[in-house]
């Protein structure tokens, strides 16, 4: 059985994955379509899907800090 | 067109290796219901790929993109450590990495940076991969069994002894505390109060300052009640 050091552990790196590399890329991303030349109707999609992996993203990072709380707590 | 696709090439890396990491979680861990919550955020990420492959596709079709790249920087630091040094910054976590950027970046001195409950390693190669020198910041956490581990989480006198004995400058350094939303999984806001309120004394007494990161929408209480005790509180 896994301890809950080592739980919590790991889920500290899945909270690190989306709160810095993930979100950071995507808001580049989100700065580059935007600061493009692209036309009107892909810079609509492109703004939907990021728009929606970010929301996830955000989403990711509460449900794995609620974990967290969760076991620390359990 | 080519950056757009190389910032398109990461995001389908990271979303598939999400996806192996948390299928190693879930391998590893005997919760059923851990299990389950991790398994839900494993198949968001299998949607992403397939959203990250549509723009790929996108922009692969599309001819002739120029990008006019304007970096803004999101928060001005100017006047730290000489008018003011204890300082709050509130930040949505959307804006939280390049906040971090922008801090690190303008004020160019030597820094402890506490990451409490994420992996130092994440934040240093996204600083690296902003081209951002990190040559005078030594990091810490507070995660049980990490290598930079300084103390546990749940012991704040642990954690100001641990700092202090990583203050070892010549001249004017900070704190950079990341974040102290996370605090409160552990910590009542009164022992949170009291742990700000010492650290910023403390470092006044040094000459050097304090970073207070808090996350946005993630509890305003704290926000309100740290900003009393900094001489700044920016709000992004």
């Amino acid at each position: 059985m896994m301890d809950k050091d080592n739980l919590i552990r790991m889920l500290n790196e899945g909270l690190s994955v989306e709160e810095i590399p993930t979100i950071s890329n995507l808001e580049e991303l989100k700065e580059l379509i935007e600061s493009s030349n692209i036309d009107a109707e892909i810079k609509k999609r492109f703004h939907k899907n990021i728009e929606q992996l970010i929301k996830d993203t955000i989403w990711h990072s509460k449900a794995f800090s609620n974990m967290i709380r969760d076991v620390q707590n359990g | 067109m080519d950056k757009i696709l190389e910032k398109l090439n990461t995001q389908l890396k990271l979303e598939k290796d999400s996806i192996e990491l948390y299928d190693s979680f879930i391998q590893k861990i005997d919760k059923e219901e851990i299990k389950n919550r991790i398994s839900a955020i494993r198949n968001d990420e299998i949607k992403h790929v397939e959203l990250v492959e549509e723009m790929i596709k996108l922009i692969e079709s599309a001819k002739n993109i120029i990008v006019n790249e304007k970096k803004e920087e999101q928060i001005s630091i100017q006047g730290f450590l000489e008018d003011f040094s204890s300082t709050a910054v509130i930040v949505p976590l959307e804006k939280y990495p390049q906040t971090i950027a922008d801090i690190i970046s303008q004020l160019q001195m030597p820094c402890i940076y506490l990451s409490f409950n994420k992996m130092a390693n994440y934040t240093k190669k996204m600083l690296e991969s902003k081209k951002i020198d990190i040559s005078k910041v030594k990091f810490a956490t507070c995660i049980n069994g990490s290598d930079d581990s300084i103390s546990e989480p749940g012991n704040l006198t642990g954690l100001s002894i641990g700092l202090e004995r990583m203050m070892k400058f010549d001249g004017k350094f900070y704190l950079f505390i990341d974040s102290l939303s996370a605090f409160t999984t552990y910590h009542s806001i009164e022992d949170i109060q009291k742990f700000v309120s010492f650290t910023n004394s403390k470092m006044q007494g040094k000459n050097a300052g304090v970073i207070w990161m808090i996350i946005k929408d993630e509890n305003e209480s704290i926000a309100s009640k740290i900003g009393q005790l900094c001489d700044k509180t920016i709000k992004i």
